[in-house]
């Protein structure tokens, strides 16, 4: 075979093998669901069909899908960004927070006399950045203080539940309102929802992110930086000899990464509930963990893993409706399963792709 | 050695396939007892996998291993100390955090139980004290028997590497082993070490034991071995005593073809601009003595420049400084003195900046610091020239152009004769000699106005050898600076026009070429003036 043609055929092999192991571990994580659901005396069949269902039966279920769809990549991308230079950011959560908050308080002060598209700029690029700034405080003390980002990341998640908290009922809360929460945002700075899926909170947002999904392509494989990250997850050492800081890249693809939290926040505060609540979050940015690890930490594999875990997440809502042994924590048990699966899955790919890539001697 | 006994380990007509590579073919060997036996051959002659069959790592695809007429009767390393067969490996299996006696101890604990019966044996092991006390004088006897002197509660990442040899020899010999294989193993030594060393060969063989060393350097077969074995492509090409093969010989039938050994034909120096300027240059670390102290030193144009200097006397600190010189003014390492690039003041400059005035860096550890072991040739090509390939409007000179690598890599891998010669190849599917070709094609080609290199051959075989300094002196002929660090001697005497010799941070001689003599260099290597 020529070289162009064996070049191509191998990192077609590369890819494939790659999305088969992907869609083995979901189908490990519905099967041994599926086992549950017998053992607890229910019909696997009918749960799946349910949670099926659930996700696409309506235009309202499938503006939802769309929904968390957003949220998910912008979460998932957060974890798999900073991964490009060896770094796991497990602060997502405590990052969509702050860029919850941030994009609510914009809306809910900031001028609301500017154009509706400016308005929306203005409230996302300062969710973005208060996001980023957050994770770059894990980021900092990853890179040059030489502390680890998983201790750094989860911490910031507690400091950010209560600086959040705090700072809405001292200075942001609504005088309405018993919650803890800030007034309502001005139209000008919402996000339209789309027409056709029954006032389903499915807005532009969704190529917002996908977007971004496309640019960490671009930067990761048509980029320079793309190539120094690369070259610092696989020896800081080389990239050292080189030229290159490994410090400075961790420093930014971990803040770079966390600012994609901000989207998410945006999100759900301009997108959904029209203002910021402690609890908004929910669990989403944890939820971008097993999306990124999913879809290997590729741009294309973190939006189609962000799909599969909004259609699973939607869908299983329907079971606490449609059955009486059994809920919405399927789709968590089912979750867990699927990234285990994946996290035991890294000797067999290695086995597998390891055939075409390098010769045992 | 003697043709009448029947052979202590023999293959015949081994042959070893992985997948459709061949690694080794037709390999007939037969090792007797009490003899010295070097195997010889290029990187990927199929020696390692050679002791991988004996060891029981591997299982030969066709073949016979024999070891006293019989089939080989073990199954894997332990299998294979407790027949008696020992191997000291390439890359040292030490553990760095323990000390030098917690390493022999490691892995053994059981056979220091044994006067404990059975029953507690089995049961308490994990709970009975290890008697220290005991096996240090054990070791220490047989440590004194070959005149080692091991620090034995030093912990091993402290431990210099002729040390760290030391102990991985002395766990042998513990453990009580009569064969003995060495992997490479006077490739971290100084000269010194590999003399002292290949005496302890020559004892270890009086007290009766059968050594098996690898090696393709041919001085040190000649000097301590009894029998050759050649193999070349996986195959035996000839076994014969070694006093009756010249070392012209032995490299012939390593390499399959005549090779030139000795000095290369170099042009006379031409007197030119300095490309390197240091002067007076003090380094400092807290808590350490000068990593560097008054330091003078010039390159110029079309000059190898070598460092002489055991190891750790500031030949790594002088690489650094040079490659990226601002690190030492941010870490406020640098105590005084100047410091001038192509002529202009450059210490300021950082790693990336000198990447990119056509320096060119060859470091000294090649799977660490020179290639990204997990990447395509084409990606290791990219790897710190990246700003070579670099385009686009905006963001301005942040894209990367493949497809321009693309086109440039195939010249390269063929100047330098490197197999496999694709640019989709992983660079860890290439041996270790082809690696290091590529690294130095990768710098080289690119015709650097100066280029650092450190071990331009460590590890690497004969005919590698005679290529990569055959490239060396061309660039030099065309007029590039170099500056050469070298734990070999004989490497630095055959490249440099001047030599300066550290020691301890200082220039303890500056040599011209005209006056190299080993004994020269290797005194002010111990810190002698001249």
């Amino acid at each position: 075979m020529s070289s162009l043609g064996w070049r191509q055929f191998v990192k077609f092999r590369l890819l494939l093998t790659e999305a088969i192991l992907a869609l083995m571990a979901v189908g490990v994580g519905i099967l041994m669901g599926g086992v549950l659901v017998w053992i607890v005396g229910e019909d696997p069949v009918k749960a799946i069909l349910i949670i099926f269902e659930g996700a696409f039966g309506t235009a309202y279920d499938l503006g939802m899908v769309l929904y968390f769809a957003t949220i998910l990549i912008a979460t998932g991308l957060s974890v798999a960004i900073p991964s490009q230079t060896g770094n796991f950011n497990i602060g997502a959560e405590g990052q969509t927070l702050m860029g919850a908050l941030a994009a609510g308080v914009v809306g809910a002060y900031g001028p609301a006399n500017l154009p509706h598209g400016t308005c929306l700029t203005l409230a996302i690029l300062a969710a973005l950045l208060a996001s980023g700034l957050w994770g770059a405080i894990a980021a900092a003390i990853r890179s040059y203080r030489g502390g680890h980002e998983v201790i750094a990341s989860i911490m910031l998640n507690f400091i950010a539940a209560g600086v959040s908290g705090w700072l809405v009922v001292t200075y942001f809360q609504a005088p309405d309102s018993q919650n803890p929460e800030t007034i309502t945002v001005p139209e000008v700075f919402q996000l339209h929802r789309f027409d056709s899926f029954d006032g389903a909170p499915a807005t532009m947002a969704i190529f917002i992110a996908l977007a971004f999904a496309f640019c960490f392509w671009l930067v990761l494989e048509r980029m320079r930086p793309g190539f120094v990250m690369k070259a610092v997850k696989q020896s800081p050492e080389a990239a050292i000899v080189a030229g290159y800081s490994p410090n400075k890249a961790m420093f930014w693809s971990f803040t770079i990464g966390s600012a994609m939290c901000g989207l998410a926040g945006a999100v759900m505060v301009l997108g959904e509930s029209w203002r910021f609540r402690l609890e908004i979050s929910d669990g989403f940015g944890f939820l971008g963990i097993p999306v990124a690890l999913l879809g290997r930490s590729r741009p294309l594999g973190v939006v189609l893993s962000a799909f599969l875990f909004a259609s699973l997440h939607h869908g299983s809502s329907l079971l606490d409706i449609e059955s009486t042994k059994i809920g919405r924590d399927l789709a968590q048990v089912i979750e867990a399963i699927v990234v285990l699966s994946v996290v035991s899955m890294v000797p067999l790919l290695r086995f597998m792709t390891g055939k075409f890539s390098t010769r045992d001697r | 050695m003697n043709e009448q006994n029947p052979p202590l380990i023999e293959f015949r007509s081994v042959r070893k396939l992985f997948g459709s590579f061949v690694a080794n073919d037709e390999l007939n060997l037969k090792i007797h007892q009490g003899e010295i036996h070097a195997i010889i051959g290029e990187n990927g002659a199929g020696k390692t996998t050679a002791m991988k069959l004996l060891f029981g790592l591997e299982e030969p695809t066709s073949g016979q291993i024999l070891y006293k007429g019989e089939p080989r009767p073990w199954f894997g390393p332990r299998d294979a100390a407790s027949a008696g067969i020992g191997m000291v490996h390439q890359h040292f299996m030490l553990s760095g955090f323990h000390t030098a006696l917690e390493n022999v101890i490691l892995g053994r604990e059981h056979a220091s139980l044994n006067r404990e019966g059975p029953l507690k044996r089995k049961f308490l092991s994990g709970f009975l004290q290890i008697d220290r006390v005991k096996i240090r004088d054990e070791l220490d006897r047989v440590a004194c028997k070959v005149g080692f002197n091991i620090p034995w509660d030093c912990s091993v990442e402290n431990l210099p590497v002729g040390l760290q040899q030391q102990l991985e020899i002395v766990k042998l010999l513990y453990s009580g082993v009569d064969v003995m294989i060495f992997d490479e193993p006077t490739a971290v030594l100084t000269p010194q070490e590999t003399s002292h060393f290949l005496q302890m060969l020559k004892d270890l063989k009086n007290d009766g034991k059968t050594i098996v060393i690898i090696t393709h350097k041919l001085q040190e077969v000649k000097e301590v071995a009894d029998v050759v074995t050649v193999l070349h492509h996986g195959k035996s090409v000839v076994t014969r005593p070694a006093k009756e093969l010249s070392i012209q010989a032995m490299a012939d039938l390593m390499v399959g073809r005549p090779v030139k050994l000795g000095e290369l034909p170099r042009l006379p120096q031409k007197v030119s601009e300095n490309l390197i300027e240091i002067t007076d240059l003090t380094v400092v670390s807290p808590g350490r003595p000068n990593l560097l102290s008054n330091l003078n030193l010039t390159v110029s144009a079309g000059q190898i420049v070598g460092i002489a200097g055991v190891e750790g006397s500031g030949q790594m600190e002088l690489w650094s400084f040079i490659c990226g010189p601002k690190d030492y003014l941010n870490k406020k390492k640098l105590l005084s003195g100047s410091f001038k690039l192509f002529g202009k003041e450059a210490l300021g400059l950082r790693r990336s900046d000198v990447r990119e005035i056509s320096v060119g860096i060859a470091p000294r550890d090649r799977l660490k610091e020179a290639v990204l072991i997990e990447s395509s040739l084409i990606e290791n090509d990219i790897l710190g020239h990246d700003h070579e390939f670099a385009c686009g409007a905006f963001p301005s000179n942040q894209w990367l152009d493949r497809g321009k690598a693309r086109k440039q890599i195939l010249s390269r891998l063929d100047g330098f004769h490197i197999v496999p010669c694709d640019p989709d190849a992983r660079i860890d599917a290439l041996s270790g000699g082809n690696q290091q070709k590529f690294v130095m094609s990768r710098e080289l080609t690119r015709k650097p106005k100066l280029f650092l290199c450190a071990e331009p051959t460590r590890g690497v075989d004969v005919g590698s050898i005679e290529l990569i300094h055959g490239e060396i002196l061309k660039r030099r002929d065309s007029g590039s600076g170099m500056l050469l660090i070298s734990s070999q001697i004989e490497e630095l005497m055959a490249l440099s026009d001047k030599i300066y010799v550290l020691f301890s941070g200082r220039i303890a001689a500056v040599i011209d070429r005209h006056n190299f003599t080993e004994g020269l260099i290797g005194h002010a290597m111990g810190g002698g003036n001249s």
